[in-house]
């Protein structure tokens, strides 16, 4: 039996782990496009010299080895023949598989801005690549531009900080991290940014990246006719499924990724899927659960997927953390709002009905887990008698056989 | 990071801490490794003693309520000044003993001395400590006795002891660590005599359910059924103590035949617990507050001795008739708070004594107070009757921790001086009075603790005093100076001074302690009394009585005993329930002043008054869990609580913890004859319903 | 694997499970907590070392690892990078950072690496409300 998983990210690494837990005997092979193990979600502490690469490895010592299994690195996939179960390298070669498992994750999307695609010194940070082209460029140029301040933005920046740069970020909403915070918690960032003084351009858009004759950036120009002089950009407007090798086979995908089922399953029988690829809750979790799911189920071992809630963050930057659950603000008039701001924390509950819709924890994240499973399961909370601040499992308490909590 | 040993100053075993200190800051708190009462570990209360003071902070100056009623911040000059020509001009208006202080068990032995100096003998007036709501009955039962206040075991016989038998003690609650060292005893055989299921008889081998108040009948029954099948120690008797026949005459009338209906305990199941006691090698008895607050609390105390004493259960390692105590330095201010007995538990009436202390003060003889204090509830009849018009509150809470709480309050309002010294100016009685003076905590203080087996301990300052504080024994002195007490004031300088003017009051006492230098206490084992001059500290762990001598003048130990007094109260078809009152946890400690600011203990605790009823009595009552009831006490008052139901105790029987202030406006106003300690853990209740719990 | 059996009608809310854990880790955070219901009732919060642990699948450096011989939900502080995400994802609230420098998770280890290498808060607590069995 050989098994083949695409991608050594969250997905496949811990896909290809649960494969050989099930299955001793068969053989794994692992192809991807990263030379290294790393996590994608901590890049930024590459850049700022924080970690090394072998630092950014999530998997275990000598993880290859411990679970056997063959890793083909550096290479990427160009085309998949489903029929004929075999998928076609970008080296040229050709790999059989009695089962696959594609965790082949996304790629940073470049919008049609002009001349940001085609300009050098654009970069995305989805990768290790980006990330060394971030950090050689910080250690040359004056001047940043992080364009959109999500996430990645955000991770960008900080990475940034330590290198005496004139960093600007250019978002189109009237906050940075729009849809993990509401202002107030927004705001309390933004603050911090501009104390380590960044430029925090809100509420624009970039109209034109203005190069020279190397065609390297000069400045951007914004809506607003606001030139930013810049001469890297780093660019965080979102990521598209890395999905281009399915072209052509009869493996099912839309706009948004790769389809599978709650089996991890797609519509091909010996194929299966996970991670960012498919394009839905793009978090680690997910793609760590879904990895696994998938593995189980091409063993033969039935496993669903059940944990679809995707609207779940935590950050922790300039020593201020935050936790965003589900709605940030009231989606109508019939949810209710409760704020309470106590000892520099700041934590908001959005419920209705006695059930708990959404939530920003800024501060004090301790204990904060609890919400989550409120939120996610819909769990009732009228029958407890605790300020909605104070919510713990007390309420909830109940032992499993095996001595496990349930709820 | 400097790392500084220092004494819990919570409960009276006085575990030892280390305290992590860098840039004037705890880091944290470990307990200390090797120390003979905590090895290496202690209770939650302990662990977070730097949280005092964190979240509730006082004002660091004095404070004056003006004529509008607010409170001003004043100069500590001022408040001086202040305290001494309010006092004065109240004295000589109303006479010398028209003011009066109460003072409390958690301040060093210094600053007991000192201000039994300023009080006693400077201004002359009476002051009792809240020493006297919790420990007053073994003192004097020990005083009788023995001749002296000297409890006899060291923490060790927990660990050696085969027959333990707790009487009126809680330990798995109120002292954690003493249940600790029991568990590490893993042949004992724990005999709980508690009228409820507490915490600490739900681990017992044995549960005595003793109907409430009744243990006295139990004990001279018991000793009727010794003494009967001559389970005694003949030899014991006959060479160590006096009064056995009369004893033995009087236990006569406590016979097996009608001592379950007096006591709950049928014949069969005391005869089992005679033979327990006969049986066992090294049998301990030991009591706590369960006894102590009580009608006939020091005859039930003697009843316990008196067991020990005739069936030679004393001076031995394992065994004795030992009094568990209640504060950190319960024990400092029953020798050196110069109260109840002259500085170092000597007489207020013997000449010699009294020419000894003045010359050690270097007073005249007639400054010595002629003898002891009246008690705390005298002192609050005096204020009630307008005889006491100045009152000096130390460290303590009364409005909250008296019993029949509401009466302190009247008191308060017939007052024309109250003063208040404390760490909070918000305690429930702070925020009645009229001059606020504010102290630090222990972490700020030099001195030494007394702990429950004698063991005296060094407090160190693991932080220092910031711009104006002020600790307790820097405000009596400046009492002092405004009270123009001159030049024997000098001789209480500093802590230091005043722990050599404690070692020569103990001279030639049972207490000695001569032979202890203060730098003996820091970062030690600590040294229990008695160590005298010249003695060689043979061991960390040492009792009383090993020699059989005792300190009555001719040596024995007295057995003392009288008729079982009748109880003031009955259940009655108005108050047919009985309301007990205890410690809830072990996270609140007394008025929660200090504990409020743990977040372990907040989180776990709830924040209203709360009662445990039996689930069968619920029922018949109609009332369900967490409902809140109206409880009307036959003291005349009523209060709300919550109500949280359990079979721990009887179903006549209500117990409520003393940690909200609604339990004490319950309890009654009756005091052990002999020790004038109250006898809170009686009085009878009914129940009304009032409504269900609001969210 | 041993998991910490939890009776919680035998907890009396002592707070020594809480002592025993902060003293023998040497530190001022605790690893469990006790909290009350709405309806008066002591809950021992601990960490379960669930099968299926939310804390492991979530972190994305893997400081958070279950070890598979003794079932153990292992934290390796070096390897952390305090994102917090554990912290959302524990479905019982269990986890949180240390107090002093918000960068540590406080999470039970079994007390493996203290001198007893067995849970000190199973050992210490008075009414054995809590107990080591084999799941």
């Amino acid at each position: 039996m050989t098994y083949v998983v695409i991608g050594a990210s969250a997905s496949g690494i811990n896909g290809a782990k649960t494969l050989r837990e099930l299955e001793p005997d068969a053989e794994i092979i692992l192809i991807s496009k990263d030379e290294y193990v790393y996590s994608r979600c901590i890049l930024h502490h590459y850049i700022s010299n924080k970690r090394n690469i072998d630092a950014l490895n999530f998997s275990e010592k000598d993880y290859f080895k411990k679970y056997n299994i063959k890793w083909m690195k550096e290479i990427g996939v160009d085309k998949l023949k489903d029929t004929e179960n075999e998928i076609e390298l970008s080296d040229g070669s050709r790999v059989s598989y009695d089962k696959l498992l594609i965790a082949s994750g996304a790629s940073s999307f470049i919008p049609p801005v002009e001349n940001l695609r085609s300009a050098n010194n654009v970069v995305g940070l989805r990768n290790l690549e980006d990330a060394q082209k971030i950090k050689d460029a910080a250690k040359k140029v004056k001047n940043v531009v992080v364009l959109g301040a999500g996430l990645i933005g955000i991770d960008a920046i900080t990475g940034l900080l330590g290198y005496g740069l004139n960093i600007s970020v250019v978002e189109m909403n009237d906050r940075i991290l729009a849809v993990q915070l509401d202002k107030y918690a927004a705001n309390k960032y933004e603050d911090l940014f501009k104390k380590n003084g960044v430029n925090l351009k809100l509420g624009v858009r970039a109209e034109k990246l203005l190069v020279d004759e190397a065609n390297n950036p000069k400045q951007l120009l914004l809506n607003t006719g606001e030139r930013i002089p810049c001469e890297f950009v780093v660019v965080s407007a979102g990521v598209r499924s890395n999905t281009a090798f399915l072209q052509g086979s009869n493996v099912e995908f839309d706009k948004f990724g790769l389809i599978i089922d709650e089996r991890g399953q797609t519509n091909i029988e010996d194929v299966y899927g996970a991670g960012d690829v498919t394009g839905r809750n793009p978090i680690w979790p997910t793609a760590v659960k879904e990895g696994i799911v998938a593995a189980s189920n091409m063993v033969g071992k039935k496993l669903l997927m059940t944990d679809f809630f995707g609207s779940k963050n935590t950050m922790n930057f300039l020593g201020l953390a935050t936790m965003s659950l589900g709605n940030v603000s009231v989606p109508d008039e019939s949810y209710k709002e409760e704020i309470e701001t106590k000892d520099g924390n700041y934590k908001k509950v959005i419920h209705k009905d006695g059930i708990i819709y959404g939530a920003i924890i800024q501060g004090d994240l301790s204990y904060a887990g609890i919400l989550t499973q409120l939120i996610r399961r819909k769990i009732n909370i009228s029958a407890v008698k605790k300020s909605i601040f104070e919510v713990d499992y007390s309420d909830f308490f109940s032992i499993k056989e095996n001595l496990e909590y349930t709820f | 990071m400097e790392v500084k040993q220092s004494t819990c100053n919570y409960c009276a075993l006085g575990c030892s801490l280390d305290f992590y200190v860098e840039d004037n800051k705890i880091k944290k708190i470990l307990p200390t490794k090797d120390y003979p009462v905590n090895d290496g570990f202690c209770c939650i209360k302990g662990l977070n003693l730097n949280k005092q003071c964190r979240k509730f902070k006082s004002s660091k100056l004095p404070l004056l309520r003006d004529k509008s009623g607010k409170m001003k911040v004043i100069s500590w000059n001022e408040a001086f000044e202040t305290f001494a020509s309010r006092m004065k001009s109240i004295q000589e208006k109303h006479g010398t003993e028209s003011a009066a202080y109460l003072s409390t068990g958690q301040i060093t032995t210094e600053e007991m001395a000192l201000l039994g100096f300023i009080g006693r003998c400077c201004m002359q007036i009476n002051g009792d400590g809240n020493t006297r709501l919790c420990m007053a009955t073994a003192a004097v039962a020990h005083k009788q006795s023995f001749g002296f206040d000297a409890p006899p075991y060291t923490l060790k016989d927990f660990e050696i002891s085969d027959t333990i038998i707790l009487i009126g003690a809680n330990p798995v609650v109120t002292h954690p660590i003493l249940w600790s060292r029991i568990r590490e005893n893993e042949k004992v055989k724990v005999i709980s005599v508690d009228p409820r299921e507490s915490e600490t008889v739900i681990n017992s081998d044995l549960w005595i359910d003793i109907k409430p108040k009744s243990d006295i009948v139990l004990f001279y029954t018991l000793a009727n059924v010794l003494i009967e099948k001559n389970w005694i120690d003949r030899e014991y008797i006959a060479k160590y103590s006096e009064g056995f026949e009369g004893f033995k005459e009087h236990v006569k009338k406590y016979s097996l035949e009608d001592v379950e209906e007096k006591t709950g305990i049928s014949s069969e199941r005391v005869m089992e617990f005679a033979k327990i006691i006969h049986n066992g090698k090294k049998v301990s008895f030991w009591w706590t507050i369960g006894i102590n607050q009580g009608y006939e609390a020091v005859r039930t105390a003697q009843s316990i001795i008196d067991l020990a004493v005739i069936t030679g259960n004393m001076g031995k390692e394992g065994t004795g008739a030992n009094s568990i105590t209640g504060q950190c330095n319960a024990m400092g201010s029953r020798i050196y708070s110069n109260t109840t007995a002259l500085y170092g538990g000597r007489d207020f009436d013997n000449p010699e004594h009294r020419s000894e202390i003045a010359s050690i003060l270097d007073v005249p003889c007639e400054v010595i107070p002629k003898k002891p204090t009246i008690p705390y509830n005298q002192i609050i009849d005096k204020i009630n009757s307008g005889k006491i018009k100045a009152l000096w509150v130390i460290g303590t809470n009364p409005r909250h921790s008296w019993s029949n709480n509401e009466e302190f309050e009247k008191a308060v309002q017939k007052l024309e001086f109250l003063v208040v010294q404390d760490i909070y100016d918000d305690t429930d009685t702070s925020k009645l009075c009229d001059l606020f003076l504010p102290s630090v905590s222990a972490l700020k203080k030099e001195g030494f603790f007394i702990n429950t087996e004698r063991r005296l301990s060094a407090i160190t300052p693991v932080l220092k005093k910031e711009e104006g504080e002020l600790t307790d024994y820097d405000i009596l002195l400046g009492i002092g100076r405004a009270l123009k007490v001159g030049k024997p004031l000098e001789k209480w300088k500093t802590p230091r001074h005043a722990f050599e003017l404690i070692k020569e009051f103990s001279k030639g006492m049972p207490c000695d302690i001569t032979g202890i230098d203060y730098e003996m206490l820091v970062s030690s084992k600590g040294i229990q009394w008695p160590f005298k001059k010249g003695d060689i500290l043979s061991s960390d762990e040492r009792r009383l009585f090993e020699d059989n001598k005792y300190f009555t003048p001719n040596g024995k130990v007295k057995l003392i005993y009288e008729d079982a007094a009748k109880n003031p109260f009955t259940q009655t078809e108005k108050f047919p329930y009985i309301f007990n009152s205890g410690r809830g946890t072990v996270g609140q400690w007394h008025t929660q002043t200090r504990t409020r600011e743990i977040e372990f203990v907040k989180n776990s605790c709830l924040t209203d008054a709360y009662v445990f009823l039996n689930y069968k009595l619920a029922e018949k009552l109609h009332i369900k869990e967490n409902e809140k009831i109206m409880i009307l006490s036959a003291n005349g008052h009523k209060n709300e609580f919550r109500v949280i139901l359990t079979k721990n105790v009887k179903e006549d029987q209500l117990y409520a913890p003393i940690h909200y202030i609604e339990t004490n406006s319950l309890t009654p106003s009756i005091f052990d004859p002999y020790s004038k300690e109250p006898s809170y853990k009686y009085v009878p209740v009914n129940i009304a319903k009032v409504s269900e719990v609001r969210s | 694997m041993k998991r910490i059996k939890i009776d919680r009608s035998k907890c009396i809310g002592c707070l020594t499970c809480t002592t025993a854990c902060i003293v023998s880790h040497d530190c001022v955070d605790n690893r469990s907590r006790i909290t009350l219901s709405s309806k008066g009732k002591y809950a021992p919060i601990f960490c379960r070392h669930c099968d299926k642990p939310e804390c492991v699948y979530t972190c994305m450096t893997g400081a958070m690892r279950k070890n598979p011989d003794t079932g153990i939900v292992e934290y390796d502080k070096n390897q952390c990078a305090s994102c917090f995400m554990c912290i959302m994802a524990c479905p019982y609230g269990v986890l949180k950072a240390d107090s002093e420098n918000n960068r540590e998770i406080m999470k039970c280890d079994m007390c493996q690496y203290t001198e007893s290498k067995s849970p000190q808060c199973v050992a210490r607590c008075p009414m054995h409300a809590i107990t080591l069995e084999e799941v």
